[in-house]
């Protein structure tokens, strides 16, 4: 539902989107780039990114991201009628979310073990090791585009829906 | 092996990323229409709701091919319209026009909604304002 300021001014859903775009999902995602970047070009860090992606980080961001909307559905059906696409959504990101909470848990206990190392390595046992952290980045990066993917088509389906509610009662948008 | 499985992984995710795209960019062009729609009545409404330059009353903008009815004038609400006729005793006199157009404008707005909700019904918006142009003429 649109929410209100403190003059009473009625706030466009399209603001709220793009208010959830930027402080939901831009900010935290642009950490670890960010981050990266430094331990690249600044630090000059080999194995920057894996070591900054390889942790599968990134997966609890998509789980938090994923049960935001969760919320945004439960709200949006407290105040108007909701179709039944949108619970089937709802349990969708639900059951994506624990997901990859659980591939978080496994990844990472696996990523810590495998950037830890105590030098008696050969240097094919590195680059197995290099080639599974490297796999786990892409997963993670892969899993968080997919996932914002999924709220952005979702939110944006509540951003139509509001609009047409508000039109259905006549708020002058 | 665990490679294999990765990748499959990663393509699922691809896939998935491009199919809620896709469902996104879709939906945000029928918000577009929407906002569109939206935007062109809220002007239409705020051009009736403004005075004439030289104080007279002015006829209603209506939506584009939707007859104009301004020489209607001091009738009693009767008929299927009965029901605006409370609000009408509010107005002045010679404001019935404003009325009409009211009426043409909720007709093209529930026309637009049932759009938005992909009803494919059509409301008979010429045979409204007909009616209601006879009814005022035999009263």
């Amino acid at each position: 539902m649109s929410g209100k300021n403190s003059k009473g001014k009625v706030t466009p859903p399209d603001h709220q989107f793009i208010t959830w775009l930027f402080l939901g999902v831009l900010i935290p995602i642009a950490i670890y780039p960010i981050s990266w970047a430094i331990a690249a070009l600044i630090l000059e860090q080999p194995d920057s990114f894996i070591s900054t992606f390889g942790t599968a980080e990134l997966l609890p961001i998509a789980a938090l991201i994923l049960f935001g909307v969760i919320a945004d559905i439960d709200q949006d059906a407290y105040f108007s009628d909701v179709s039944k696409s949108f619970m089937y959504r709802k349990h969708l990101a639900f059951l994506a979310g624990v997901v990859m909470l659980v591939f978080y848990g496994s990844l990472k206990g696996r990523a810590l073990t495998l950037l830890v190392s105590d030098g008696k390595l050969t240097p094919s046992e590195l680059a197995a090791r290099g080639t599974q952290l490297f796999w786990f980045s892409v997963v993670s990066i892969l899993a968080l585009v997919s996932s914002v993917t999924y709220c952005l088509s979702v939110k944006i389906a509540i951003l139509k829906k509001q609009l047409t509610d508000l039109l259905d009662g006549g708020v002058t948008l | 092996m665990i490679s294999f499985i990765f990748l499959a992984v990663s393509i699922f995710l691809a896939l998935c990323t491009v199919a809620f795209t896709v469902q996104a960019v879709k939906t945000h062009i029928q918000i577009k229409r929407l906002m569109k729609r939206a935007d062109a009545y809220q002007t239409l409404s705020r051009a009736n709701d403004l005075p004439s330059t030289d104080g007279s009353p002015r006829a209603p903008l209506v939506p584009s091919g939707a007859p104009s009815d301004s020489e209607s004038s001091g009738q009693t609400e009767t008929g299927p319209f009965a029901a605006k006729s409370q609000t009408a005793q509010t107005r002045p006199a010679n404001d019935d026009s404003t009325v009409v157009g009211e009426t043409v404008a909720k007709i093209g707005q529930t026309v637009q909604q049932s759009e938005i909700y992909g009803r494919s019904i059509k409301l008979p918006r010429k045979n409204i304002v007909e009616q209601r142009n006879r009814e005022l003429t035999h009263a």
